[in-house]
């Protein structure tokens, strides 16, 4: 038997910050540390909204990534 | 030249903890900034090496001026 334990988690959020070259969507890509692993997807998303709402570029995808450790 | 809004928390160790955010709005208004920090330590998601986030200690932009040297 396996089991897992989270160790962290991190928000990212993609901003929007104009169009390529190519005419393709540009995105620039935020990542914040330090999340407690506890953190629901509500709490994590209305922090991504206050993060957002002092930033130039319109908020696209929000991620959340969590890395647990698997103890066998 | 670019700016960045950095929002400084006071942890629950009484330390200070920043949140960089590059382009900012401009310009930002003061109160989106106070109101962006209430929210990040109503969500309290963050936990610094010295606690969670429990009030706004202050907000400033950083400016970075670089000057490129003539080597030729």
């Amino acid at each position: 038997m396996a089991d897992q334990i989270p160790v962290s988690s991190t928000l990212r959020i993609d901003f929007e910050t104009g169009l390529t070259e190519k005419g393709d969507i540009a995105f620039k890509r935020r990542s914040f540390t330090n999340i407690k692993t506890e953190a629901t997807a509500e709490q994590l998303f209305s922090t991504a909204v206050a993060i957002s709402s002092v930033q130039n570029y319109p908020m696209s995808e929000v991620t959340r990534v969590d890395t647990y450790s698997l103890i066998g | 030249m670019a700016k960045v809004l950095e929002m400084i928390f006071e942890t629950e160790e009484g330390k200070s903890a920043t949140i960089a955010v590059e382009n900012p709005k401009n310009p930002v208004n003061v109160n989106t900034v106070k109101l962006a920090m209430e929210q990040v330590i109503a969500e309290s998601v963050f936990v610094s090496g010295s606690g969670g986030f429990v009030s706004v200690k202050g907000a400033r932009l950083v400016e970075r001026n670089v000057e490129e040297l003539e080597l030729s």
